[in-house]
């Protein structure tokens, strides 16, 4: 009986295991200044960009969880992906960033290639002059790639260059899932 | 902005070429492309320098590489493998800059599998890789 109930026990948590682990499938960041030239305030409003890929089997995105902007999250149970500043905490202080949680909603998906795509985008008032690093991490990425954490960082630089303050490339996806 | 398919597929034996289109809402600046590093600021968690023996033109921003199998799906009788490239993509005032204003990520998966045996010749595609930055397609 105990044997039979370990086993159980194994079984279950392998399961669970399986359910949140493994499952990240590539992703970006990207932040763009909505007024370039306006540098004359103590803050600058900019567009952070996040977008992340996952498992299909973990996220199943479709027609209906991309036409309602479904939100779904990075951890279960509904633990959102995070945006932290991973410069020093006095350079982190001072540029007011704050740790954004970032509840991706559904844009993509592709049963094929076992993939659902999702994108948050929120506005940010930072101070002028700033530099930091921004970055988004988690534990797993695809088991299928034999790689485990996963970490995309960014480098911010608000410092005005002949009266205008920089954004970062930018990367957008293109997503001509061909049906097979 | 750039532009990139989340997922790239090759077949084995082939020379891929993984074009990353690059560019910047500060239409002045020059854009490059360097791969992701572990250290000083963990870029990329365990997923750094995955390709095994891939070159990374910085300014074109494409990834050329001799598609194999992973040495540890081989040893498990694998015949497809899953790889991660991990590309950091940095602004630059003019070309002759080397201090970047800023960097994004750039991930995403490469798939790798034998050649079936009912595929077409040569695969559709989009012609004259590797393309400038900022390139246009269609003519």
């Amino acid at each position: 009986m105990y044997c039979s109930l370990l086993f159980k026990l194994c079984v279950f948590f392998r399961v669970i295991n399986i359910v949140q682990a493994d499952h990240y499938k590539g992703g970006t960041l990207s932040w763009k200044v909505v007024n370039p030239t306006a540098i004359s305030g103590p803050t600058v409003d900019i567009i952070i960009t996040e977008r992340h890929s996952w498992s299909y089997d973990r996220y199943p995105c479709n027609a209906t969880t991309i036409n309602t902007f479904d939100v779904y999250n990075d951890t279960q149970p509904s633990k959102p992906a995070t945006l932290t500043c991973i410069s020093s905490s006095a350079a982190c202080s001072a540029s007011n960033f704050s740790t954004i949680n970032a509840p991706l909603a559904c844009t993509d998906v592709s049963t094929y290639y076992q993939i659902s795509t999702g994108s948050y985008f929120t506005q940010q008032s930072l101070a002028i002059n700033s530099i930091i690093d921004i970055a988004s991490r988690g534990a797993s990425w695809a088991i299928e790639t034999h790689t485990n954490a996963w970490s995309l960082v960014t480098h911010m630089d608000l410092t005005p260059i002949d009266g205008k303050i920089n954004s970062s490339p930018g990367l957008l996806y293109f997503f001509f899932y061909v049906s097979r | 902005m750039s532009g990139s398919l989340p997922i790239f597929k090759y077949y084995i034996g082939e020379t891929a070429t993984i074009q990353i289109n690059v560019g910047d809402v500060d239409n002045t600046q020059v854009v490059r492309c360097r791969w992701s590093y572990q250290t000083p600021l963990d870029e990329c968690g365990n997923a750094c320098l995955d390709l095994p023996g891939a070159q990374l033109n910085n300014t074109d921003c494409y990834i050329s590489w001799s598609v194999v199998l992973r040495a540890e799906d081989i040893a498990s009788g694998l015949n497809s493998s899953m790889y991660v490239v991990a590309v950091t993509v940095e602004d630059f005032v003019n070309a002759s800059s080397t201090t970047p204003l800023s960097s994004i990520p750039h991930q995403i998966l490469v798939h790798v599998s034998q050649k079936p045996v009912d595929a077409c010749v040569s695969r559709p595609g989009i012609s004259a890789f590797p393309r400038r930055n900022l390139a246009c397609f269609g003519n």
